[in-house]
């Protein structure tokens, strides 16, 4: 796409100091800056979607170098695309990220390590965003710079104290106790002035404007502290076992329910090494796992969770009382609504598992079978409006259960002369349901919602049955608000002889039956090429972008339709599948409904890379331990029988896949070199 | 040695068990909590308390879709097209204008949400003035409270056939909307208005405010939608009589903000342009002209007069209007050679007529032939007074919910209603009541002179004069002429501000559903959208928005 681009640059440094054999020093340090710069790409006027969406008859140009008006053409209100992109191309975000890392080990007897760790991650962005002038007509007064600053430091700081000892030859125990702060800051900072005499980004500086100033800004942190142990047993290899009990605080939640406590055991058996196992070429190493465990999650939006909070409001919260018609007294409204009973969400998780090394360790299969329960599911149940503006709060109310299976195979071929390769092949699936929401509701959300007894994120609309063919069809059908003949057919579910919001159930589930990953690489001398195929089957996906494609009426009549509505329901055309075009939509058909429902089935490569090794000895020369460089191409194919741009859509709300004409995944070609020093 | 490093880990171990319990401790930044709040924090939750006026609480649509100056409502009647780019453009308005009424529809959410924030607000600021310790003129801010609250919920029941009702203080979460009936909940407003009324003082000197006045307006407002005739005199009696009022010069002062809060405005919304205009119109945000040469910006357009409107101002030989229903059998067009009442330029746009001394053309109509060419016109000040950028047209001009043309009609009314069935000759009632309409109407004849920048008496013959006392026969000033005459000039005077839904809604079932059927009809043969719609008397009051109802769990029950 024009005027944007992406840019990131990383440095990373590691070192180790061994003062003596006591006592070991250690740090790691990574620098990254990435600039972002141009018009924003995604949501329903981003530029993809508004170019989809624009008129055909509107041109990018009117005249030379004159952007066409969208609005004083065909009174659109979508804006010229092109326009967009050039308008912001100096619109900017540059980042940092600094992480480093500092450690002290001490080892005062064998097998004591008592270890500090100090963390910094320090993390900031500056942004800039110019409005320039639409029209020549415009007015100065209108542009606007926007500038944006906000930092945030994250410290951890770790201690830990690991003792290894035996108790005779074969019983090996390991134990381990610590405690773990971390404490999180962020400030922002946000200012806006209008009124620039200049559209030159050199001019359009926040300070250079001459209007309204506007300013903005605040403050965000949290903190956690823990104290866990853990102790390994080792039986001669051949049984393991492991118990560990954690106990977590938090900041976000009520002093009095800020603490959990997670305990967890494993236990692991390795067949192998009893003297019953045959002795065999095949099997090398077999190990049973099964492991319970329990873990806590409060990591919630919200980050004073327990507090109901006010603030001063200029905007609409306040009220011009005195009528000065450009003053206002500042209003103090509702900002949030907390919950001091809030508590931790607990997880507790069995697995059942099986890893095996085959053939000399050229292949390795490790499966695994997991039941997962979340008890006291932190969830935002929705009030009713009664309750006033920010009334809704988080509660442990939800109950949620998962279970899957997961295979991971790898496999290393033996050299054959110069050639050789590798793969790992993974296949995952997993059932959800939703137990319980909360006492207040047993179903939250719209068109895809959370419903008690059903997966998350179910699509919840109309069955479509086709369209009406003749007028016997239609006046057979129950009463449905504005059918008709070439109209769509909505199923009266309840059979109550009406199409009502009650005829409406789930149409569709966006969790997958399954999903694989395949890479493989080749090797022949030091050249290697890899390639990554991934799938997802057995999904639906609300592909809304048909609405806009399909229906007239859809998004005002001055924006475009895709050629497929030449092919609509005519007398003379009765199979299509899109119904009769209309300006006047009195049949509601971009109702959510199954038309709109599709499989998301679909295998793609992902990327296929070429590379090569350099291993000649002027390397060493020039300090390098290694270097490769390498092509590759990124999203090669997709096979799918998807009609939308890319089944791989973003995840939205309770992990529905809703397709609204994201930006879509380029082919990216790349080269690269890589260096080790 | 190693000793000495045992000791140390051992010692910052301690260390940081210490500290771990205050890094816990974060309290929210910026804000402030409950406990805070103090008497000072009175008159910001009295300030926020108003802003419900503004319905506006979290972003824009929900402004548009339910705004506080319900335009949306005189697009349900027969005064107004919805407007804008096409039908698909804010389509769940669309539905309300040709009565497709479901329980999804975002306008239904939106004015019960908006209303309802707006009462938490007003019980968020009573339940700090309760407890505060001492805050100045606490019992006149408890009549502020009270007539906000009775205002808001004023606006619920018109709209709404049956809503929860609670007060402060109680657990909302328990109130079902069958608990009270509309006659119980129209009680509780008018006994809110009674306890205002008598702890009110007359006048304030923030203009802003609610006086003693402004609660007596709203009072008569709710008697006349419960046909409490009596109390309509009496309240509407008492603001005539406090003397504080009078009608504007001109009729198209009611669109300048030098009139903001003048001697006709007794209850408005306050705009201002503060804080990068936040504090506009934002309900009537998309209804600015579209303006061809963008004098107000890129406006959207929505919002037009009707062509039964705009007949509605044709005026016979006599300079009255057509009370016989024959008032829309000739379209005021460009060929249109009848008088008209000057106060239809004033109200819409016209084609080829002046507005604000600029020329209005069929460039500034964003979608003719859908919509026609009547953009309203009243709450578009000069654009020299409007901002030519996003927010569109953007001003500080108010919105008067209730005006002294309002209240001196709706106490001819109660006159008219309370009469009996003879004419003026023997009824004195009906005789003041003609005074009443005749005021109206001498202001409306007035405004020629002086309203050269929105009217052009070159192409057109403005001739608007008043109810005589001596005609006789089938003209005869009956109560039933009378009544005829009353609503017509209640439809005229008070075009596109939010009130002829709720006056069809008040004049009964027979009347709406009658009124609404013929305007379909006719208005269809222009308006094309209209073919074969109508009103049924359950579509009168919109339903509990579908989301509510889910959210209720069977709390609230749908009608």
């Amino acid at each position: 796409m024009s005027e944007t681009f992406y840019k990131r640059i990383s440095v990373r440094v590691n070192s180790t100091y061994n003062f003596n054999k006591y006592i070991h020093v250690g740090e790691n340090l990574m620098i990254a800056k990435w600039d972002n710069r141009g018009a924003d790409t995604n949501g329903d006027r981003g530029i993809p979607y508004s170019a989809m969406r624009q008129h055909p008859a509107i041109p990018v140009f009117s005249a030379p170098s004159v952007y066409a008006d969208p609005v004083a053409m065909l009174g659109s209100d979508i804006d010229n695309p092109v326009q967009t992109l050039y308008n912001m191309r100096d619109n900017q975000n540059s980042s940092w990220r600094i992480f480093g890392n500092g450690y002290i080990e001490v080892i005062p007897i064998t097998g004591l390590t008592l270890k500090s760790n100090v963390g910094v991650e320090h993390v900031q962005f500056l942004n800039k965003n110019l409005t320039r002038n639409v029209r020549a007509t415009d007015d100065p007064a209108n542009r606007a710079v926007s500038s944006g600053y906000g930092q945030g430091d994250t410290w951890t700081w770790t201690n830990t104290a690991n003792y290894l000892f035996d108790i005779a030859a074969q019983h090996h125990f390991t134990v381990l106790a610590g405690s773990e702060a971390i404490k999180y800051v962020f400030e922002d900072l946000a200012a806006t002035r209008k009124d620039y005499a200049f559209e030159d980004a050199d001019y359009m500086q926040i300070g250079s404007g001459s209007g309204t100033m506007t300013n903005g800004g605040g403050k965000q942190e949290w903190a956690l502290f823990s104290l866990f142990g853990k102790l390994d047993y080792n039986f001669a290899d051949r049984y393991l076992f492991s118990a560990t009990l954690r106990r977590d605080q938090t900041s976000r939640l009520h002093k009095d329910h800020n603490s959990g406590i997670f305990p967890a055991f494993s236990g692991a058996w390795r067949l192998s090494e009893e003297a019953f196992w045959p002795k065999n070429d095949v099997i090398d190493n077999v190990k049973i796992r099964l492991a319970w465990g329990q873990n806590g999650n409060s990591a919630i939006s919200n980050n004073y969770a327990a507090f109901s909070t006010y603030a001063y409001d200029l905007g609409n919260g306040a009220y011009d009382l005195n009528g000065t018609n450009t003053g206002a007294i500042s209003g103090i409204k509702v900002i949030s609504t907390g919950n001091p009973k809030l508590k931790w969400e607990t997880t507790t998780q069995t697995n059942l598992g099986l890893d095996a090394y085959l053939f000399n360790g050229s292949l390795s299969l490790s499966l695994d079978y997991y039941w997962k329960n979340t008890k006291d599911m932190i969830t935002l149940p929705p009030v009713l409006s009664v309750a006033g503006e920010n009334a809704v709060k988080f509660m442990n109310t939800g109950t949620m259960k998962n279970h899957g299976f997961e295979l991971n195979a790898n496999y290393h071929s033996p050299q054959y002369g110069d050639f050789s390769w590798e793969g790992n092949f993974n296949f995952s699936m997993y059932r959800n349901k939703l137990v319980k929401l909360n006492d207040e509701v047993s179903v939250i959300g719209g068109d895809w919602r959370l419903i008690e007894g059903k997966p998350m994120g179910v699509y919840y609309g109309y069955v479509c049955d086709g369209i009406f063919q003749n007028e016997d069809q239609v006046s057979n059908h129950a009463l449905q608000e504005g059918k008709g003949v070439g109209r769509l057919k909505f199923r009266d579910i309840n059979g109550d002889g009406t199409i009502t919001d009650a005829d409406r159930c789930v149409i569709g589930d966006p969790n997958p039956d399954f999903g694989l990953g395949l890479t493989l690489t080749a090797h022949y001398k030091n050249w290697s090429l890899s390639t990554f195929f991934s799938g997802e089957f057995g999904f639906d996906i609300y592909n809304g972008t048909r609405k806009q494609l399909e229906f007239m009426t859809y998004g005002n009549l001055y924006t475009n339709r895709s050629v497929d509505v030449l092919k609509a329901w005519t007398k003379e055309n009765t199979g299509s599948s899109i119904p009769a075009l209309t300006t006047v939509d009195d049949n509601n058909e971009t109702r959510m409904s199954t038309y709109f429902m599709e499989d998301g089935s679909y295998l793609k490569c992902k990327y296929l890379k070429l590379s090569y090794r350099f291993d000649q000895p002027w390397l060493k020369a020039v300090g390098l331990s290694s270097m490769s460089l390498y092509g590759q191409m990124e999203n090669v194919f997709t096979i799918t029988k998807y009609s939308g741009l890319d089944p791989e859509v973003p995840l939205t709300t309770y992990g529905a896949r809703v397709d609204n004409g994201p930006y879509p995944r380029a082919h990216t070609f790349s080269l690269g070199v890589n260096l080790q020093f | 040695m190693k000793k000495i490093y045992s000791y140390i880990m051992v010692a910052t171990m301690g260390f940081m068990a210490i500290s771990c319990s205050d890094m816990l401790d974060t309290v929210p930044q910026g804000q402030f909590t409950a406990e805070q709040l103090d008497d000072n924090s009175v008159e910001g939750l009295v300030a926020s308390a108003y802003a419900g006026l503004e319905a506006h609480f979290f972003g824009n649509n929900e402004s548009f879709a339910g705004p506080s100056t319900n335009w949306i409502f005189d697009v349900r009647s027969d005064d107004a097209l919805k407007g804008g780019g096409g039908t698909g453009m804010e389509e769940n308005i669309h539905l309300l204008e040709v009565s497709e009424i479901n329980s999804d529809n975002v306008s239904c959410l939106n004015k019960w949400q908006n209303n309802y924030y707006a009462i938490s607000r007003v019980h968020n600021a009573m339940l700090a003035l309760q407890s505060a310790s001492s805050v100045k003129n606490a019992n006149e801010l408890m009549g502020e409270l009270k007539t906000l609250r009775a205002w808001y919920y004023f606006d619920l029941i018109r709209i709404f056939k049956r809503i929860p009702y609670f007060k402060e203080g109680e657990d909302v979460n328990t109130k079902s909307n069958d608990e009270y009936t509309r006659e119980q909940i129209l009680d509780f407003i008018k006994k809110d208005l009674t306890d205002a009324i008598a702890v009110l003082p007359a006048k304030k000197s923030d203009v802003g405010r609610i006086t003693q006045t402004t609660a007596q307006a709203i009072m008569a407002k709710v008697c006349a939608f419960t046909s409490d005739w009596a109390n309509v005199e009496l309240y509407a009696d008492a603001v005539i009589k406090s003397g504080q009022y009078a009608l504007y010069t001109n009729f198209g002062d009611m669109s300048k903000i030098a009139y903001n809060n003048g001697s006709e405005s007794i209850f408005a919304l306050q705009c201002s342009t503060a804080n990068d205009n936040a504090l506009i119109n934002w309900s009537n945000l998309l209804n600015c002209t579209y303006s061809d040469g963008n004098l107000y910006g890129t406006g959207d357009d929505f919002f037009y007069g009707s062509q039964n409107l705009v007949n509605a101002f044709r005026t016979d030989e006599n300079g009255l209007p057509y009370l016989d229903g024959s008032f829309n059998s000739e379209n005021v067009t460009e060929d249109y050679e009848g008088s008209i009442d000057p106060r239809l330029d004033f109200t819409v746009g016209r084609i080829g007529f002046p507005w604000r001394g600029h020329t209005y053309t069929a460039g500034w109509c964003r979608a003719i032939e859908t919509y026609g060419e009547y953009s309203n016109k009243k709450a578009w000040p000069d654009p020299k007074d409007a901002n030519a950028a996003w927010p569109w047209g953007c001003n500080s001009l108010n919105f008067m919910f209730v005006r002294y043309a309002d209240i001196l009609l709706l106490k001819a009314e109660a006159l008219i209603e309370q009469s009996g069935d003879a004419n003026a000759a023997t009824e004195p009632r009906l005789v003041e009541a003609r005074d009443l309409i005749n005021q109206v109407r001498q202001r409306a004849a007035n405004s020629v002179k002086g309203g050269e920048s929105d009217l052009d008496p070159a192409k057109a013959d403005y001739y608007v004069s008043l109810y005589p006392t001596d005609y006789d026969g089938n003209l005869a000033w009956t109560k039933n002429r009378a009544r005829l005459a009353l609503r017509m000039e209640r439809r005229l005077e008070l075009a596109l501000e939010g009130n002829r839904w709720f006056d069809l809604v008040r004049w009964g079932n027979d009347y709406l559903l009658n009124t609404m059927n013929n305007y379909m009809k006719s208005e269809s043969n222009i308006r094309d959208y209209y073919k074969n719609r109508s009103v049924t008397e359950n579509e009168i009051f919109l339903p509990v928005p579908l989301t509510e109802l889910d959210n209720s769990n069977g709390l609230y029950k749908q009608y």
